[in-house]
């Protein structure tokens, strides 16, 4: 409890048009100390002006007005990253194997077991602490990267692929030596202590030579 | 005879006392003339002989003897002594005395004869059967027999100066003609009413003739009055009578003929000859054949032949005449010959137009054989009873026809059959029946209705329906009549007919709830939907009601509030089951009072989530003031059911376009209550409207294409119309009607 009160208090947001169940299920969450917003259609939450919280989406597949598969495909769209949870009042196979691939975290059928539930929203709370931290760690790698001209840029695509610098300065058609400097701006605008680590900031960054 | 001596008596007092002053004076006379014997003898004789006209006979001969005293005393010498001096004295006393006693005789002879005669006369007058007057040249009246006095009241006096009273109708002509008489000197004959002395007036035939003198000058006129009162009203009765038989004989609607024994009309009447088409001239004299039917003819002759052989006996006969227009008439003949007065035989003929009648007996005749026929086709027998006393049982019977015969089944040889008998012929399970109906003829007149099993003689079961009436005479029940039918077949096929009719209402039982099976079946995904949530709701609110109460301090308000949620869930889940299973089962359909809009609102529960999966937006518009309508309330739902099914598979196979579903109830003023279900979805072939609700017509890759027809067959029992029409600007329309009524067209 303390030291959920001191970290950042996750929000789950549950989304299910039959309000029984939505009473009901906002109501076991609070029992365990969630915090819980709820929504009857996918469309009420996408409306709803909300800051972009730590928590995970409990979505029922069937909605009215578009199901929560559609749903899903619409958050991915307006880069909403929070990690779903579909719950479903009759799964079938074919539509829950569409919705782990697509990102679910958990499909659980109705009526939900307790520890289920609460694991799934568990793990999916995790999944989103580490999503989120990712995306700090790669905000701030972008932030150093886009302290890079334009030069330094395409320098960087270009050493990351472990390239020589003989290579690189033939292919951009510099000198050795200046492909040395711009490498050595490079490493130290990036802040990275070796080439492995900017490879791996590379990655995060999802910076890629192939359309140079 | 009294009367008559003491008026002679009186004439002879009076004679004698006159003779006396007469000898007296005439003595006196004589003997101061101093005049002789013989010459105062004739005096005496002339005295005598006048005065006798007056007396009688005896008055007369006292005054012959008392003159020949006086002759004696007074002129005979020696005067004043009766002695006689001379002989010839006593020879011309003795010769007037003789002269005096036979002129006096013959006087009085002569009297007696005229009196006689007169007294003859007057008799003669007063017999006459009439009133006897006379009258002077001038007209004036002079005599009245004892008759017209009698007869008018009068005194001879008063009828002599006024004369008679005449009718004032007859007044004028009657004087008239007297005056015409008068001046012309011709007999008068004038009938005319005279008043008698009752004041009645009688008819008179007045004559008078006149009597002329020898120079031809009337000296006067002689009249009787004879009464003709009864003769005349004889006439007057013979006359009517006369004209009233001519009337009879000439119009009344018979036609009269009288024929001669060879056949020659001798008279005919007007109306007999006009029948026929001739004048009554056209037909006296002539052969009566001719207006004969030639086929008839020869009948004609052998009739009156055995008239003429049999005089004085009627015949008749019915044939056929001819008009002179050539057209036929039938008639009926009364025919006898009889011998004449005049020793003739003629033949008397009476006849009759028949030919309305026969062709209304024909009518008559046929219409009874056709209705006998009819009867016995339609197996139905008519029957008529009395009753022996006011109030009674109807069982004295009055008419049974053939076919009621036949089907009582008694023998009409034998007369009608004793009400008991009949009675013990009806089975005995329904003789208390028919005893209670008859008894409501009798006390309440009411009309007999009633089926009721009939054993035949040969003791063969037959099913009877009798109906009567009463029928009333001036108020007052007077027959009982009515008709029995046979009806054993009828109601065998009736109830075939019912039996079919079961077995067809079992089979569209056992196909309605197969088609509502096959419904649900579609919405088995929706109905575990529809359980599984509130269920659902149930496992959570109870985990999280735990968690409440195990936390620290346990949180019972919050528990409380979990359990709250518990029970409404699993009501509401019960609901749904109930819901569904009442659709599921198999109940005989029960036709109740309901509210369509309840019905309505259970279904859209239903197939929610049917309507969001097809990603469809179904609107329902529930007026408030919905009547009341009479119907089995699943079978309602399964149609209405069907049609939100169809609509929303029609609109889930759109690929654009909107998703709309609408359903309505409203009242309809014209048959209760309309419900609409509109969908946008594909639409219909607007040739094949009416086909969609036959039986097995399905556009469904498995569907059974019973649910329309299903539909429709529900909704036309309980007496209202289910039809399809196109939506604009796509899509499809279902309605249907339901009467509020209770009328069970089923």
């Amino acid at each position: 409890m303390i030291r959920l009160m001191t970290e950042e208090q996750p929000v789950v947001v549950l989304i299910d048009d039959d309000e029984s169940v939505r009473a009901a299920v906002e109501d076991l969450l609070r029992s365990v100390g969630l915090r819980v917003e709820s929504f009857r259609t996918a469309q009420e939450f996408l409306r709803s002006e909300r800051p972009d919280a730590l928590g995970c989406i409990v979505l029922d597949v069937r909605l009215p007005g578009g199901s929560g598969l559609e749903l899903q495909r619409t958050l991915t769209e307006s880069r909403v990253h929070l990690p779903i949870i579909f719950i479903s009042g009759h799964g079938d196979i074919p539509m829950s194997v569409r919705a782990m691939k697509s990102g679910a975290v958990e499909f659980l059928t109705k009526p939900l077991r307790e520890q289920e539930l609460l694991d799934a929203i568990q793990v999916a709370i995790e999944r989103d602490r580490t999503r989120r931290q990712d995306a700090k760690v790669v905000a701030e790698l972008q932030a150093r990267f886009n302290t890079l001209t334009s030069r330094e840029r395409d320098v960087f695509t270009l050493v990351v692929t472990g390239r020589p610098n003989k290579q690189i300065a033939a292919q951009l058609e510099l000198s050795e030596m200046t492909v040395k400097v711009h490498r050595s701006q490079i490493t130290r605008k990036m802040q990275a202590k070796s080439l492995v680590n900017l490879v791996r900031m590379a990655d995060k960054l999802g910076v890629s030579s192939a359309k140079t | 005879m009294k009367q008559d001596w003491k008026s002679q008596l009186r004439s002879s007092a009076a004679q004698s006392f006159v003779g006396g002053i007469g000898l007296a004076v005439l003595t006196l006379v004589c003997f101061q003339l101093k005049l002789n014997l013989a010459t105062t003898g004739f005096a005496y004789l002339i005295l005598i002989a006048l005065l006798s006209l007056m007396g009688s006979f005896i008055g007369s001969f006292i005054l012959s003897i008392v003159a020949v005293g006086l002759l004696n005393y007074f002129f005979a010498e020696p005067v004043f002594s009766f002695r006689v001096e001379y002989p010839q004295d006593v020879i011309a006393l003795i010769a007037f005395l003789t002269t005096s006693v036979i002129v006096t005789g013959l006087t009085a002879k002569m009297r007696k004869a005229a009196d006689e005669t007169r007294a003859t006369q007057k008799v003669l007058v007063d017999t006459i059967p009439a009133l006897v007057w006379s009258a002077l040249p001038d007209g004036s009246r002079d005599f009245h027999s004892q008759r017209w006095l009698e007869f008018t009241g009068l005194s001879a006096e008063e009828a002599t100066s006024q004369g008679w009273v005449v009718h004032p109708q007859d007044r004028a002509a009657v004087e008239e003609k007297w005056r015409a008489a008068i001046a012309t000197g011709e007999p008068l004959e004038v009938e005319a009413r005279g008043r008698s002395a009752k004041g009645e007036y009688r008819w008179f035939l007045v004559r008078a003739e006149p009597l002329r003198d020898e120079k031809g000058t009337i000296v006067k006129w002689y009249g009787s009055n004879t009464d003709i009162e009864d003769r005349k009203n004889a006439t007057e009765a013979l006359r009517k009578s006369e004209t009233q038989w001519r009337e009879v004989f000439e119009h009344n609607p018979v036609m009269y003929f009288m024929v001669d024994a060879t056949g020659i009309v001798l008279s005919v009447n007007a109306f007999g000859a006009a029948q026929l088409g001739y004048t009554v001239s056209e037909l006296v004299g002539q052969s009566v054949l001719k207006v004969f039917f030639e086929e008839d003819r020869e009948f004609v002759l052998r009739n009156v032949a055995v008239c003429l052989e049999n005089l004085g006996q009627l015949n008749s006969w019915e044939l056929r005449k001819v008009r002179k227009d050539g057209t036929v008439l039938w008639v009926r003949e009364n025919a006898k010959a009889v011998r004449r007065s005049d020793n003739r035989v003629i033949v008397l003929v009476a006849c009759e137009d028949i030919t309305e009648a026969k062709r209304t007996a024909d009518a008559l005749r046929l219409s009874e054989s056709y209705m006998v026929h009819a009867q016995q086709l339609a197996g139905v027998g008519s029957w008529a009873y009395t009753s022996s006393y006011q109030g009674g049982y109807w069982d004295i019977a009055e008419h049974w026809s053939a076919e009621m015969w036949r089907i009582a089944d008694f023998d009409p040889s034998k007369g009608y059959p004793p009400s008991d008998l009949i009675f013990s012929r009806i089975h005995s399970e329904d003789r208390e029946r028919m005893t209670e109906a008859n008894t409501h003829v009798v006390k309440d007149e009411r009309s007999l209705n009633i089926k009721y099993r009939y054993s035949r003689a040969d003791g063969q079961l037959r099913v009877l329906h009798s109906i009567g009436a009463l029928v009333h005479e001036s108020g007052v029940a007077t027959r009982f009549v009515g008709a029995t039918m046979d009806i054993t077949e009828q109601e065998q096929r009736i109830e075939q007919l019912r039996r079919a009719d079961e077995e067809l209402h079992q089979t569209q039982a056992q196909l309605t709830h197969v088609a509502r099976l096959t419904t649900l079946g579609e919405l088995t995904a929706s109905i575990a939907h529809e359980v599984n949530q509130p269920l659902a709701g149930v496992v959570s609110s109870g985990n999280a009601c735990l968690r409440w109460l195990a936390s620290d301090p346990p949180q019972i308000e919050k528990a409380r509030q979990s359990v709250d949620r518990i029970v409404r869930d699993a009501n509401r889940a019960s609901e749904v089951v109930s819901r569904v299973r009442s659709l599921v089962k198999k109940t005989p359909p029960e036709k109740v009072r309901l509210n369509i809009n309840e019905a309505v609102q259970a279904i859209i529960v239903l197939t929610r989530r049917e309507v969001e999966q097809a990603k469809s937006s179904l609107t329902a518009q529930l007026s408030d003031d919905v009547p009341l309508v009479w119907a089995d309330r699943i079978q309602l739902q399964q149609v209405i059911l069907n049609l939100i099914i169809n609509a929303i598979e029609a609109v889930s196979s759109l690929s654009d376009g909107p998703r709309n579903l609408f359903v309505s109830a409203t009242e309809d003023k014209l048959n209760g209550v309309l419900l609409t279900v509109r969908d946008s979805g594909m639409g219909l072939d607007p040739t094949k409207l009416e086909e969609i609700f036959d039986a097995f017509y399905t556009t469904k890759r498995d569907g059974m294409g019973m649910g329309l027809a299903v539909s429709r067959s529900i909704i036309e029992s309980h007496g209202g119309r289910l039809w399809a029409t196109l939506n604009e600007p796509r899509g499809a329309v279902f309605q249907f009607t339901l009467p509020t009524g209770r009328e069970d067209a089923s």
